[in-house]
C-alpha cells in the first residue's frame, strides 16, 4: 500500500517565498497620487489685491471648495481644469471661514476626495500636501487658537514644510488620502502655515448647501475676550441659555465633544453651533459640575 | 631636780602600759597607703611625662638640635600633605537638549469675527455674545 503524501515545496522555493512576501509588505504605504488640477483666481476687490487657490473637490457631487484671501473679490472666480477655463458658479462664500463653494457644469470632471469627519486625530502628524506639481511632505504641529492677542473665530492647524508653503487650498492627506484640511495660508515664520480643518469645511458646506450661506448658531451667554478663563458673564434674557437655567459666573468646561480650557477654545465651540442641533454643554457652577442641554437659534443677522 | 631610780622605774612601766587608742593603727595605715597611691599617680601623669622627656633631652647633648631639626621637617611635610586643598572641578560640557520652550500665550484681547490674520486687522474686545 502507497502512502499519499503533500508535495512540499522545495527549500529554496520555500525561502523565495518567505522572501517575497516580507519585501511586499516592507513597502510603504504610497499616499493616493491625485495631484489637484483645479484652480482658481479672484481678481481684487477695490482697494484690495487678487487671491489664488486650489480648488479641492468636495464630496458632495460636482462641488470644490477654494480659498478667498483677503482683499479678494469672492464673487467673481475664474476657474481652471489645467490651464483651460471652466465654466462655474458660486454656491456660496462665507466670510467668517473665507471659504468658498464652487459648483461646475460638468458633474463628469468632478472627482470627489474622500474626506475626515474631524482632524483632531491628526493634529500632530505627517501628512502630504497634494500640489500642482506633485506630493510634498508635511507635518501638522497641533492647534492655533489666536494670533497675536487676536481670538481666531476657529482654530486652525499648524503646518510645518521643508520647503516653501505651497498655495492656499492645497489639501493635505493622509496616506489613506483623505482630506485633513486644506491649507489656509503662510504663518510668515519660516515654512509654516495654518490650514482649515475638515469639520470645518463641512460645517460651512453644509448651510451652503442649503441656503447659500453659513449660519450661526446663537445661545445667548456672553463671554469676556480680554479674559482667558471661559466665564459666562452675562446671560441674555429670552435665550437658550437662560432657558437652560444658565447663570453669569458658570465656567464652560465642554461644549458638544469639545473640551472647553480657555476663551479661544469657547469661541472655536460656537462656531460649530447648528441652529436647531441640540448641544450639550458642562460647566462648573461654583465646584459644582452640572451639564445642560441647549439648542442654538439662529443668529441675528447672520 | 634629778629623778630618782625609782622614778624612772615607775615612768617605764607606765611606758609600758601605754596604749593608742582604738583605731589608731587603723587609721594610721589607710593615711599611708593614701599618700602612696597619690605619690604613684602624680608620677604617671602628664607632668612627669614632661619632665621624663626634658631629663632626658638634657642627657643627649649636642645632637638634641639634630633630633629638633629632624622632627620639624617631618612635622612640616606630614602638614603638607594633609593640609585641604581646592578641589579640582572639572566643567561638565554643554550639551543641547531637545526641549522647547514655548512661551506662555498672552492673554487674549479680541476677538475676530472673520478669518483675516492681517496685522492691521482690528477685533471686538471686551465682551463677546455667542
Amino acid at each position: 500500500m502507497v502512502a499519499l503524501q503533500k508535495p512540499r515545496p522545495s527549500g529554496l522555493v520555500h525561502n523565495l517565498g518567505i522572501w517575497i512576501t516580507f519585501s511586499i509588505s516592507a513597502i510603504p504605504a504610497q499616499p493616493i497620487a491625485l495631484a489637484p488640477r483645479w484652480q482658481v483666481t479672484f481678481p481684487a476687490a477695490v482697494g484690495g489685491k487678487a487671491a489664488e487657490s486650489i480648488a479641492v473637490p468636495v464630496e458632495e457631487s460636482a462641488m470644490l471648495v477654494a480659498i478667498v484671501a483677503s482683499g479678494a473679490d469672492a464673487s467673481r472666480p475664474r476657474l481652471l481644469l489645467g490651464n483651460q477655463p471652466v465654466a462655474t458658479k458660486v454656491l456660496g462664500h462665507d466670510p467668517v471661514s473665507r471659504l468658498e463653494f464652487l459648483l461646475i457644469d460638468d458633474a463628469s470632471r468632478h472627482s470627489p476626495l474622500p474626506w475626515l469627519r474631524e482632524a483632531g486625530k491628526y493634529a500632530n502628524a505627517s501628512l502630504t500636501a497634494q500640489t500642482p506639481t506633485g506630493p510634498v511632505s508635511c507635518r501638522t504641529t497641533g492647534w492655533v487658537k489666536q494670533v497675536g492677542g487676536k481670538v481666531l473665530p476657529l482654530a486652525l492647524l499648524r503646518v510645518s514644510f521643508d520647503r516653501p508653503v505651497p498655495s492656499p487650498g492645497t489639501p493635505l492627506l493622509t496616506n489613506e488620502g483623505s482630506v485633513v484640511g486644506i491649507l489656509f495660508q503662510e504663518a510668515g515664520a519660516g515654512n509654516t502655515a495654518y490650514a482649515i480643518p475638515a469639520e470645518a469645511v463641512h460645517r460651512v458646506q453644509q448651510d451652503i448647501s442649503k441656503g447659500g450661506a453659513l449660519v450661526r448658531g446663537w445661545l445667548g451667554l456672553s463671554l469676556r475676550a480680554d479674559v482667558q478663563a471661559p466665564q459666562v458673564v452675562r446671560v441674555l434674557p429670552d435665550s437658550p441659555a437662560a432657558a437652560a437655567g444658565m447663570l453669569p459666573g458658570d465656567v464652560l468646561t465642554s461644549i458638544g465633544n469639545r473640551k472647553i480650557t480657555d476663551y479661544a477654545d469657547a469661541a472655536n465651540a460656537f462656531f460649530y453651533l447648528i441652529p436647531g442641533t441640540p448641544v450639550r454643554v458642562k460647566l462648573l457652577r461654583g465646584s459644582q459640575p452640572l451639564e445642560f442641554t441647549l439648542t442654538p437659534t439662529r443668529a441675528a443677522g447672520k | 631636780m634629778k629623778p630618782s631610780i625609782k622614778q624612772i622605774g615607775d615612768l617605764l612601766a607606765l611606758k609600758r602600759d601605754e596604749r593608742p587608742e582604738d583605731g589608731y593603727w587603723g587609721d594610721f595605715l589607710c593615711e599611708f597607703h593614701h599618700h602612696q597611691r597619690a605619690r604613684v599617680v602624680e608620677k604617671s601623669g602628664l607632668s612627669a611625662m614632661t619632665g621624663h622627656f626634658f631629663e632626658w633631652l638634657g642627657n643627649l647633648g649636642p645632637s638634641k638640635w639634630v633630633y629638633g631639626a629632624g622632627v620639624a621637617y617631618a612635622t612640616l611635610t606630614i602638614s603638607f600633605i594633609l593640609a585641604p586643598r581646592d578641589t579640582e572641578l572639572e566643567k561638565p560640557s554643554s550639551s543641547r537638549v531637545n526641549y522647547q520652550v514655548v512661551p506662555a500665550p498672552a492673554p487674549p484681547a479680541e476677538q475676530l469675527n472673520q478669518l483675516d490674520l492681517s496685522p492691521s486687522t482690528q477685533g471686538d474686545a471686551g465682551e463677546q455674545v455667542f
